[in-house]
């Protein structure tokens, strides 16, 4: 077998961008004009426009390696008429809402199972967290009314949506979302458009009567005509008062898209959350901590690589040379591939990680074992390499196979801990399939060509103390 | 070298540590940690060195089942039975006010009790369903009867493990042998290394089978082991290496996982080796078709 030409260029393009995206935060730093040393501003994104490539490149640290708090909460007492999965999205949108107002960036709020939500707040205390999630949030209805705001109104509400009507101004209705009792996305009979319908309770509904009536007096276009729903600072609707509405319930038409009337509806429901919200499990993490586990694990890892490069080379003498290159090709593009695609990685994660370097060292061990044998048992060293990569293969394949079958277990039916261990264990199988043996069988070959490469002395064949 | 032929004293040497181990598993059962039992634990730091036995003096005074541990000089672990959230702020503000703590350097956790059951149940079902994926795995690749004592040399390393475990934790009451999320995520670990170990030599046996030769089922599968003990050996010491190197430098709340690791995969060595090929040459004596 010759070298392959074709598969030498895609090893050699492959670790170009493997290395351009480990080091993209120095190429950021240059393109930012920023320095090389210290803490970096901005979060460096590449974008490729006429590829339509536009993502942040970073390494994404799990709460336990960047201090922070992980919250898993359960919501249980669901109110009638709603099933729990609607229920966890109600809250999912509503504990967003609190935390996103709060201001705390790379906060993680989403649904986990049929009941559950985690949030991840990195670099808060539990004290903190708590606080954020007992804030409710305030949904409030307003009517515009000619005037300018004051000083109060621009404090009270955003003052971008409070100036959207020039010689107009919001004024408080008196109704706010502790009189709805239940919004939800509904169909207009008529025109099969989506739509919200909201029903009252008694004093909201009176207060509702009496401001529909006096705004539908207005023509439509007026700003006076409109019903104008702000949730906390924030104004999320502004309709057009079409008739009177009285009796309890009211329907909100008007260019929704199914989602986006899903989306008003879990909104108008964000006075109230729809059940009990517990706290099922919560993690803290001090910052300092955090910093310390990933210093420990850098250590282990440049501390592993360094044995098993030493090993390597003293074992397998110039077939560990392209082992160890193999292995930092391993180790740069499993790198490349979590920064890409935005892998957490957690302790679990990084363990899964260098577990996988054992197994790529293996792929190679395997190899160079029945290279020996192929060499002892009197064959030409490229008749040697060839059949040790092939003799080699099944093992590595079943080995390897294996370990994604329990990788796939562990994602799909694992806790969130356990997903991170599986995810960089299955990337790092991967990739090790490519750089152990695809790179690796290369490499020999190129050896195996070059004439100084020749002496059986370079493998540990004929040297007593190897065999 | 004659592995094979004395299969019996190897075997011997794995009960004789799996025994006892389950005796412990059966009679005391295990140290459990929040993630299992429920409750809370504070894995506190302090700015100055601070006995173990005054801060279990503290906290007794909440009466909340309190047990304190020593982690290093400068740091305790508490773990407490489900605290209310009041509860907690209470004794987070006393500790404070008491104690020279340092938060950022500290760590707290609180896992309510429904969590904890999912993931008892949860954690023997993976392990499970792992096991029966790989078992009709490798009766594809192989036969049935390699896949399942390559399973059986799987749970020799759950059982060695656990076992470990239960005696660390129960008989010298260790918090390094806590059964936690981590100590799962390391069983997990082992089961993936340990099948890939074996695998490798039933690779060489199945290769070995296949080529015509003289030499009986015994006398290949032994040839087998010895053709890739070099492999196995030469891994898993990398492995090791960089274990022994975690485990010592690793702080309180990790060493009970990378000691876990380290077991596990000396153990994993030494099944594929030692017990899983000799019990092929056990079951095709007992059954020679």
């Amino acid at each position: 077998m010759r070298v392959d030409r074709r598969l030498l260029a895609l090893i050699a393009v492959v670790a170009v961008i493997a290395i351009f995206i480990d080091g993209f935060a120095y190429v950021y730093r240059l393109a930012t004009n920023q320095p090389l040393t210290g803490p970096i501003r901005g979060t460096p994104t590449l974008s490729i426009p006429f590829l339509g490539f536009d993502q942040q490149i970073y390494v994404h640290k799990g709460l336990d390696l960047q201090g922070g708090t992980h919250l898993e909460l359960e919501i249980t007492n669901v109110r009638s008429g709603i099933t729990d999965t609607v229920a966890r999205d109600i809250a999912v949108s509503i504990i967003e809402r609190r935390v996103n107002s709060s201001g705390y960036a790379e906060s993680v709020v989403r649904p986990e199972g049929r009941n559950r939500i985690i949030v991840e707040l990195p670099g808060v205390n539990l004290e903190q967290a708590k606080q954020i999630l007992g804030k409710t949030s305030y949904l409030t209805v307003w009517k515009w009314v000619p005037g300018t705001p004051d000083a109060t109104l621009l404090q009270q509400l955003n003052p971008k949506d409070v100036q959207k009507y020039p010689g107009y101004k919001p004024e408080y209705t008196g109704i706010d979302g502790s009189m709805i009792t239940n919004a939800s996305r509904s169909t207009d009979t008529q025109t099969n458009q989506p739509d919200v319908s909201i029903s009252f309770n008694q004093p909201g509904s009176d207060l509702f009567c009496a401001f529909t009536r006096d705004r539908v007096t207005h023509p439509q276009g007026d700003p006076q005509n409109k019903l104008a729903i702000f949730i906390d600072k924030d104004l999320v609707e502004d309709a057009n008062v079409i008739s009177e509405i009285c009796g309890g319930s009211a329907i909100i038409t008007g260019g929704f898209t199914p989602a986006s009337a899903q989306a008003l509806a879990i909104q108008l429901n964000s006075g109230a959350l729809p059940g009990t919200v517990s706290l099922a499990s919560a993690t803290e993490v001090g910052a300092t901590l955090g910093a310390s586990t990933v210093k420990l694990s850098l250590l282990a890892g440049a501390f592993g690589l360094t044995i098993v490069i030493l090993f390597m080379l003293l074992y397998y003498r110039l077939p560990g040379v392209v082992a160890s290159i193999a292995l930092l090709l391993y180790a740069a593009i499993a790198l490349a591939i979590f920064k890409l695609f935005g892998v957490t990685l957690t302790l679990a994660g990084l363990t899964g990680f260098i577990l996988s370097v054992g197994m790529a060292v293996d792929a190679n061990v395997l190899i160079f074992e029945r290279v020996k044998e192929e060499l002892r048992s009197g064959r030409t060293l490229g008749a040697a390499m060839e059949a040790g990569v092939h003799r080699a293969w099944p093992a590595i394949r079943d080995s390897n196979i294996s370990t994604l079958i329990t990788c796939f277990v562990l994602y799909f039916f694992g806790a969130p801990l356990i997903k991170g261990f599986a995810i960089t264990l299955a990337i790092g199988v991967g990739v090790s399939m490519f750089s152990a043996v695809v790179t690796t069988q290369q490499f020999l070959q190129i050896l195996a060509g070059l004439r100084p490469a020749r002496r059986l002395a370079f493998y540990g064949v004929q040297a007593p103390k190897a065999a | 070298m004659d592995i094979v032929g004395r299969r019996n004293w190897y075997f011997l040497l794995s009960l004789a540590i799996i025994l006892p181990g389950i005796i412990s598993m059966a009679f005391f059962g295990f140290r459990l940690g929040i993630d299992f039992a429920g409750g809370d634990q504070y894995n506190l730091a302090f700015s100055q060195p601070v006995q173990a036995t005054v801060v279990q003096k503290e906290m007794d005074t909440f009466n909340v089942e309190a047990t304190v541990q020593q982690a290093g000089p400068n740091g305790v672990l508490i773990t407490t039975k489900p605290l209310s959230s009041a509860q907690e702020t209470t004794i987070r503000g006393d500790l404070a006010q008491k104690f020279p703590l340092d938060p950022s350097r500290s760590s707290y956790a609180q896992v309510g009790p429904t969590i904890a059951r999912e993931l008892v149940v949860g954690a023997g079902g993976l392990i499970a369903i792992a096991s029966i994926l790989i078992v009709i795995y490798l009766s594809i690749r192989f036969n049935y009867k390699f896949a399942i004592c390559a399973i059986l040399a799987l749970l020799h390393d759950v059982f060695i493990l656990t076992g470990i475990y239960s005696i660390l934790g129960k008989v010298f009451n260790l918090p390094l042998g806590e059964i936690n999320t981590l100590f799962v995520t390391a069983v997990l670990t082992v089961i993936g290394f340990s099948v890939h170990d074996t695998i490798v030599i039933f690779d060489r046996i199945r290769e070995n089978l296949r080529q015509a030769s003289r030499l009986t089922f015994e006398q290949n599968v032994n040839l087998s082991i010895i053709q890739s003990i070099a492999r196995s050996v030469n891994t898993s010491m990398t492995v090791v290496f960089v274990l022994v190197a975690l485990f010592l430098i690793s702080p309180q709340n990790i060493k009970g996982f990378t000691l876990a690791l380290l077991i596990g995969i000396i153990s994993g060595t030494y099944s594929s080796i030692f017990n899983a090929s000799p019990l092929l040459v056990v079951w095709r004596r007992l059954d020679p078709r």
